[in-house]
């Protein structure tokens, strides 16, 4: 008697599935693990995630710690401070910058709340 | 019998085959679309940080490296005064240096639009030296500021085709260098036949085109009350440049005065003024870069006028958060935080 599900159907349905469900987990830990990246020179020195209170590292004179989910040049070594006064960070394209040090850090992600660009 | 089973098994492959087909489809077309994906490039130059973005062209990479490769050119074979081997610092040093086309032709513009204030000048140089301005900061004394405003009153240059000489005095060049680096870029940009870019230079920015081709940029314009990131209104602008000059860039503060990087050629000191920032839109970078800052030096009145000469548009914010805007700007302009209260000036 033929079968109306044979064993390869049942195979392919829970290949879909397999790939369906981890597709939606890795999206879903993308959203919730933040990730902030470095960079010294315009040059990726390190990609961190949000959620890693105890990170703390000092790129080039600028020391940047996560706090509460939120990243933050605690200290520099430049003489404007325009990096410390920024803050903590934590939205999808926000950064913070020091250009004496030639450091930069930014939160990954699309916002399109934000603009293309800054004056000021 | 055996035709029967065939067709059963052909028709229990079409799905999982159909599948495959669209899955290496969309692979296919993926590929294919991040060929002319969106592509930054960012850097540091001048001091500041740089972007070059180049939207949906193919080779992008190519297109903003070699975007940021002239800006550096630029700042350290014309404009910066910290490069040893960079013209600016050459003449400073040796007051005298063998003439290059580009930059007799930049300097002599310089000196043109230099000629639009009494309290602007190209010779900034020795006014940041002593007020230690990229050193923490330092008030001086009166008999201190007489001096380099004597030594200022000479200040010149002589340009001619064979050689530029310094008479005296100190060339800073930093209220329109990060303008003119934006407009060599996008020349750049323009030669390889790139029709949409973005360039930023520090708090200056030059566009062309539209990131999608048929839309404006939108550009955040910084609270000055805020943070670096912080911004309080958009301009939604397009194949133009935006420069802003502000008290909050560079300054240090004593007694509680805020002594700011831009000075009053007159007095050999950092402008005190009701104004705490002026935007200016400009279709060249030099330009908006240069009128951001006399505008800021000249205050609002002369200021207007000043744009109104050369056909730019401006946005100046006081310091009690009242927001002066031209008409034609307005049009391009949207608040984002209330607390600032707009007038238009017509």
């Amino acid at each position: 008697m033929k079968r109306l599900i044979t064993k390869k159907d049942i195979i392919v349905v829970l290949a879909v599935l397999v790939v369906g469900v981890a597709g939606i987990i890795l999206l879903d830990s993308a959203e919730n693990g933040k990730t902030a990246t470095i960079k010294l020179d315009g040059e990726v020195v390190e990609t961190v995630l949000l959620t890693d209170e105890n990170y703390e590292k000092n790129v080039n004179g600028v020391v940047i710690c996560v706090e509460n989910g939120e990243i933050i040049a605690k200290e520099s070594t430049c003489a404007d401070k325009v990096c410390v006064r920024s803050g903590k960070i934590s939205k999808s394209g926000e950064g913070i910058i020091c250009a004496p040090n030639r450091v930069s850090v930014e939160i990954d992600g699309e916002n399109d709340d934000l603009p293309d660009a800054l004056t000021g | 019998m055996n035709m029967g089973g065939e067709k059963v098994k052909i028709k229990k492959y079409i799905l999982p085959v159909l599948a495959v087909i669209l899955i290496i489809s969309i692979f296919i077309f993926s590929l294919l679309s991040e060929k002319t994906k969106d592509v930054t490039v960012s850097d540091f130059a001048m001091g500041s940080p740089v972007n070059v973005t180049v939207y949906g062209e193919k080779n992008g990479d190519e297109h903003c490296n070699l975007a940021i490769k002239r800006i550096k050119f630029i700042d350290n074979s014309y404009l910066s005064h910290t490069v040893s081997s960079s013209a600016v610092y050459t003449l400073n040093e040796k007051k005298t240096l063998i003439s290059d086309m580009w930059f007799a032709d930049y300097l002599e513009n310089c000196v043109e639009l230099s000629k639009e204030s009494d309290s602007f000048t190209l010779f900034s140089g020795e006014f940041k030296d002593l007020w230690k301005i990229e050193n923490g900061g330092y008030v001086p004394t009166d008999d201190e500021i007489a001096k380099v405003l004597d030594s200022h009153k000479n200040a010149s240059l002589s340009i001619d085709s064979n050689s530029i000489s310094l008479n005296s005095g100190k060339l800073d060049l930093g209220a329109l260098g990060k303008g003119t680096a934006c407009d060599e870029a996008i020349k750049v940009l323009q030669k390889r036949n790139v029709s949409n870019a973005l360039v930023t230079v520090g708090g200056t920015v030059g566009v062309i085109g539209s990131p999608d081709g048929v839309g404006s940029y939108s550009i955040g314009i910084r609270n000055p009350f805020g943070s670096q990131i912080e911004y309080f209104a958009i301009l939604n602008v397009t194949d133009c440049f935006v420069s802003t000059s502000g008290d909050y860039e560079k300054y240090f503060e004593c007694d509680g005065v805020r002594y700011s990087h831009i000075f009053d050629a007159k007095t050999a000191r950092p402008v005190q003024s009701d104004i705490t920032a002026v935007t200016v839109v400009a279709d060249n970078g030099t330009l908006s870069d240069f009128l951001s800052t006399v505008i800021f030096i000249e205050g609002v009145e002369k200021g207007f006028e000043i744009a109104d000469e050369f056909d730019a548009e401006i946005l100046i914010v006081k310091k009690d958060k009242s927001v002066l805007v031209s008409e034609e700007l307005n049009d391009k302009l949207t608040i984002r935080d209330n607390s600032f209260s707009v007038s238009v000036i017509e």
